[in-house]
């Protein structure tokens, strides 16, 4: 599946806590190819989430476009929004992704449950098994290493072909191993499976080993080395 | 496709309910406790009102009456016919009439009914209020006062009576082999019984004949009647005890009425204990909802999910406590709740102030409605809530 070009134009997210408020994402605009690896970099506070939920359409921009395909995010309903997140994107927090009461296995197979997959046990099997997880399928999350758990996490974001993964802060709290082994897994994903990626960091080794990165700080782009 | 879908959500939802055990428990403890106390709250009205008719009925009435015209040929036939006719515990036939009793130390009027002393004392709760003597003997002339009686005529146990029938006719003196109390002025100022097999003849046929009927439960009253309307020629009619004693239904009307509101205040602060653990249920878990929308599950999905988890949780815990509803009732029932000692002056319990729950239709039909509504209910505020939090936002909750 591709979800053609993802394009941002104008964007702004305002959020209001009280009489504060706060630009989150200023009059951004931006175009991420089909299939491409991006790197969203920047500090805390740099609206890194806030732009991934927003291609994700988990957040509507408070004005301007934003275009993924055909589908204009902002004039969709929360309805329609759901249902482009169900087929075209994977989405990949930081920490704490997994629902605790489900198993591995349970985990993945909820994007092929939500998409009617058939074999879904079987699918979700092979997914764990392709992230190096195929002996941890019926283990509880807390029972899972933090760098398990994001490889589960991967493996359900890809577990149903979707268009795009959204990885934010993919390798925070993990070791430099466990998290290369993780940029891996998505590096595969992008460069044998077509897939677009875009994930958010502020690891400097991360960084350093992309070319595509779009630096972040106040809501705005700093800095945009993209080949 | 939509029984696809059904399928689907109901896997995910029992999924979602054993795996948070904790919180389905918390949250069906509310259910079945409440559930349990309206079934038994419902029994325990049934059984009083059930104690209340037995203390009415019982006495001297009975379930049904039946009052015979003046002169009716052979109305004695009749108990022998009821009781093959009808699911009947005893069937009691009387002579009634109105007579002044003079003693050496004065005069009484009362009404006198002719019994058959073994099946009475046997079967109604007059012989169990006797304070001194016994029974009149079948074959003997012998009278049983009431306590106010004896006290207006100054006789005791062993005494002589003279009896003056309003027909003017003066009856064989009577010696007094009991006195009863009742605590009932209408039965201890007036009623007094003795053997029908010693009454004269022309005095039975001037005397007003009565069967009173008596039932092993409440549940058969309807029958009965049906049958008895059946079988007993047209011009006799039967009166249920709600004829006889239409202020004894206006109290168990209104002590439904009244109990029917303590149910109500009882599952209203049931229903806010349900919802506030719904709530705390729904909120602990907003993250896994924020995961669930970040995958694509409609708002529309999310509430069908949590209400379908809500439902299922309602339907199972609202079918366990009216079990347990029904088991405690039964277990109570074995022993019953002696109120005498809360009702020692309340004509309505002059036999037995043991009250035995007993459930009904009623009693899980209307407790199980009103707490899977209730419970349903109490879930749609939170499920709400969850629906409507962006996804974002929810996943902002650790």
């Amino acid at each position: 599946m591709t979800a053609g070009l993802i394009t941002l134009k104008d964007v702004a997210k305002r959020f209001v806590s009280g009489n504060t408020e706060v630009f989150a994402i200023k009059q951004m605009s931006l175009t991420v190819p089909d299939g491409s690896f991006w790197v969203v970099a920047g500090a805390s506070g740099s609206g890194k989430t806030t732009l991934l939920n927003l291609i994700g359409g988990l957040e509507r921009p408070s004005s301007g476009n934003i275009t993924v395909g055909s589908l204009r995010l902002d004039q969709m309903s929360e309805q329609a929004l759901a249902l482009f997140r169900r087929h075209q994107v994977g989405y990949i927090f930081q920490g704490n992704n997994l629902i605790s009461t489900l198993t591995a296995l349970e985990n993945v197979e909820i994007p092929l449950i939500l998409t009617q997959v058939g074999n879904h046990r079987d699918l979700a099997g092979a997914a764990l098994a392709d992230v190096g997880l195929a002996d941890k399928k019926h283990s509880f999350p807390h029972l899972l290493s933090i760098g398990e758990q994001q490889r589960i996490a991967i493996a359900r974001a890809m577990v149903h072909a979707p268009a795009i993964v959204l990885a934010d802060e993919p390798t925070a709290n993990l070791d430099s191993k466990t998290g290369g082994q993780i940029l891996s897994l998505l590096r595969d994903l992008n460069q044998n499976h077509g897939r677009t990626i875009i994930i958010s960091t502020h690891d400097p080794q991360v960084i350093s080993k992309h070319e595509d990165v779009i630096h972040l700080a106040d809501g705005q782009i700093q800095l945009f080395s993209v080949c | 496709m939509a029984w696809t879908s059904f399928k689907i959500w109901s896997f995910m939802a029992l999924r979602f309910i054993l795996r948070h055990k904790r919180k389905t428990i918390a949250t069906s403890s509310f259910i079945i406790l409440g559930t349990v106390i309206l079934v038994f709250l419902h029994g325990l009205t049934v059984g009083i009102n059930d104690t209340m008719v037995i203390n009415s009925t019982r006495l001297h009435y009975g379930d049904a009456f039946i009052q015979f015209p003046a002169d009716y040929e052979n109305p004695e036939q009749y108990p022998k016919l009821i009781k093959t006719a009808a699911p009947v515990q005893e069937v009691l036939f009387r002579s009634r009439f109105s007579a002044l009793a003079t003693s050496v130390h004065g005069q009484a009027p009362m009404v006198i009914y002719g019994v058959h002393p073994d099946a009475e004392a046997a079967t109604t709760a007059i012989a169990g209020r006797i304070l001194r003597g016994a029974y009149p003997k079948a074959t003997k002339k012998e009278v049983l006062l009431g306590t106010n009686t004896a006290e207006q005529l100054q006789v005791a146990v062993g005494d002589t009576l003279s009896i003056l029938v309003s027909s003017g006719v003066w009856l064989e003196p009577y010696r007094v082999s009991g006195i009863y109390q009742t605590e009932i002025p209408h039965f201890d100022n007036t009623i007094a019984y003795i053997p029908l097999q010693v009454l004269n003849a022309s005095l039975r046929t001037q005397s007003q004949s009565e069967v009173a009927v008596f039932l092993g439960s409440q549940k058969d009253l309807n029958r009965v009647l049906t049958t008895l309307s059946r079988v007993l020629p047209p011009e006799i009619t039967v009166q249920p005890w709600q004829s006889l004693m239409p202020d004894l239904l206006q109290l168990i009307e209104m002590n439904e009425i009244a109990m029917q509101i303590i149910i109500f205040f009882v599952f209203v602060l049931v229903g806010f204990g349900i919802s506030n653990s719904f709530v705390l249920t729904i909120v602990e878990r907003f993250r896994e909802f924020g995961i669930l929308k970040a995958m694509g599950v409609t708002p529309r999905e999310l509430v069908g999910l949590i209400f379908l988890e809500s439902f299922l949780v309602c339907l199972a815990a609202t079918v366990l406590g009216l079990v347990s509803g029904g088991i405690v009732i039964h277990l109570i029932a074995q022993v019953g709740i002696d109120f005498s000692s809360l009702t020692s002056h309340n004509r309505y319990f002059v036999v037995t102030g043991l009250v035995k729950p007993r459930a009904v239709a009623a009693s899980f039909f209307w407790p199980g409605i009103l707490s899977l509504i209730v419970s349903i209910i109490s879930s749609y505020l939170p499920t709400r809530i969850a629906a409507r939090k962006a996804a974002s936002e929810t996943l902002r909750y650790t």
